[in-house]
């Protein structure tokens, strides 16, 4: 199994992880990351620019029809909802909040587990309210890899704990262990699991 | 193949009997924000998959409003980014009074705010009375609403600092009369309005216009149906004339980008050029 893209959702205090993955991800890790944060929509317009100062890869606000690249960092802008469209390029909408937020990490989620299944490695982070919860379950049943903060280490444990009400992810650990562990996935490559027995022909 | 590409193919099936049997084109809406719309509307239906709903399309008489009430995307507000009026009134204005006489497009106008939104500034400007603005959509019931002009009063306050925001020098409860806890828009601004049907999808020019406002509805459409619809735009503009599109929207991945100039670094406001090379 060989991964097409990294996605991290995550609100309070998401920042400080966001910022510190971005900075210490391995040059040879080319798969591009979509970052989705619903913080105030003002922090969240400054997040393109904090995290380039971090990287040398393109970091990216997303626009409609902006395709998805390899070695690039793609960040959800603030109030609309973001979808990855199965055509592999961005879209986005006006519709009202969903789960009292616009980005929805769900509905983002959502439509990556759709495009990609278990190509997928999905990442949520602290946060204030559930979002995520139900986006990185629909991940789980697509058949992509989930890692979620563990709550103790999560400056909002709330999101966290939303998601292990749902589900048991492939990994639960502290934000300063994910950079080790996407690089054992992309290391390994191939995850055993009874789930990639099923012929998908 | 995953389970996502066979909903995908139910989808097409779908859309495709629709499109055949009432000759809307919903096949070329982004997929992302059209699922979550699909799904109500089985929940409408009680249908418990997207092909379950087939039937209706052939059998149930009410199919297809409820259809287009769930599938069209309805959400508006006046004065929506406000910059762009800002910028509307500061760059555009200026050229459209050399005109004694203008057509003005409002593509997918669905409730109205927005073109109510646009009479208010030309209204200001001493614009309104030289205008034919065509107000369209794919939507007859969301036609209805825009022809009313009527909006909660609870939302008013809000539209009133976008209106500020916009460069607006009074209060916008001056263009609405107030009947309970509605508002409704004066008569002396729906004159010059003509409110109609029009599908993006698969209508044509109709007049030739002087500005072309089409804000927030191509986000919702695939790349190949924005170009299309930039396409007819770019046909049924004036050399010279302006195209207004929503704040996150762009030609930059559209085949008739090269037509136009665009006048603004910060709202994507666009004048046809007047020569081709």
């Amino acid at each position: 199994m060989t991964f097409k893209i990294i996605i991290i959702g995550g609100s309070t205090g998401s920042v400080k992880v966001l910022s510190s993955i971005v900075e210490k991800l391995p040059k040879e890790i080319i798969l591009p990351i979509v970052i989705i944060t619903h913080t105030s929509p003002n922090n969240t317009s400054l997040l393109p620019d904090l995290l380039q100062n971090k990287t040398e890869r393109s970091v990216l606000q997303c626009e409609p029809n902006m395709p998805i690249e390899a070695n690039k960092i793609y960040i959800a802008p603030p109030n609309y909802h973001l979808y990855l469209e199965p055509t592999r390029y961005f879209s986005l909408s006006t519709d009202p909040h969903v789960g009292f937020s616009r980005p929805s990490i769900d509905l983002f989620f959502e439509s990556v587990a759709d495009s990609f299944g278990p190509e997928t490695i999905a990442i949520l982070l602290t946060g204030a309210n559930a979002d995520g919860a139900m986006g990185i379950e629909y991940i789980q049943k697509m058949g992509g890899i989930t890692i979620v903060q563990s709550p103790d280490t999560a400056e909002s444990p709330i999101a966290p704990h939303a998601a292990l009400q749902k589900i048991t992810p492939d990994y639960v650990i502290p934000d300063t262990d994910i950079i080790s562990v996407i690089q054992d996935i992309h290391n390994r490559r191939f995850i055993n699991r009874s789930f990639l027995k099923n012929d998908f022909t | 193949m995953l389970p996502h590409d066979q909903y995908q193919i139910e989808v097409n099936i779908f859309l495709d009997a629709l499109y055949q049997r009432f000759g809307y084109d919903f096949r070329n809406y982004a997929r992302g924000s059209l699922k979550r719309r699909l799904k109500t509307l089985q929940t409408a239906l009680d249908a418990p998959s997207i092909s379950e709903m087939i039937p209706h399309i052939f059998h149930n008489d009410d199919f297809l409003a409820i259809a287009l009430s769930h599938l069209s995307v309805q959400f508006s507000e006046m004065f929506r980014e406000p910059l762009f009026f800002r910028i509307l009134r500061q760059e555009i204005v200026p050229i459209l009074k050399t005109y004694p006489a203008l057509n003005i497009w409002v593509a997918g106008c669905s409730t109205g705010e927005e073109v109510y939104s646009l009479a208010i500034l030309l209204h200001e400007e001493d614009l309104l009375e030289r205008c034919h603005i065509y107000a369209t959509d794919i939507s007859h019931s969301a036609l209805e609403t825009a022809v009313e002009g009527i909006y909660p009063s609870n939302l008013i306050e809000k539209y009133n600092n976008q209106y500020i925001s916009s460069g607006g020098q009074h209060n916008i409860s001056d263009y609405f009369m107030t009947r309970y806890d509605l508002k409704a828009i004066i008569p002396e601004l729906k004159k010059n309005i003509i409110f109609t049907e029009h599908n993006l999808a698969v209508d044509g020019v109709f007049c030739e216009m002087h500005l072309i406002i089409c804000r927030n509805v191509l986000i919702y459409f695939n790349k190949e149906l924005q170009n299309t619809c930039l396409q007819l735009f770019s046909d049924s503009v004036i050399r010279q004339g302006y195209v207004g599109l929503g704040e996150k929207e762009n030609m930059e991945f559209s085949t008739v980008k090269s037509d136009f100039t665009k006048i603004s670094d910060t709202t994507p406001l666009y004048r046809k050029k007047s020569h081709f090379s």
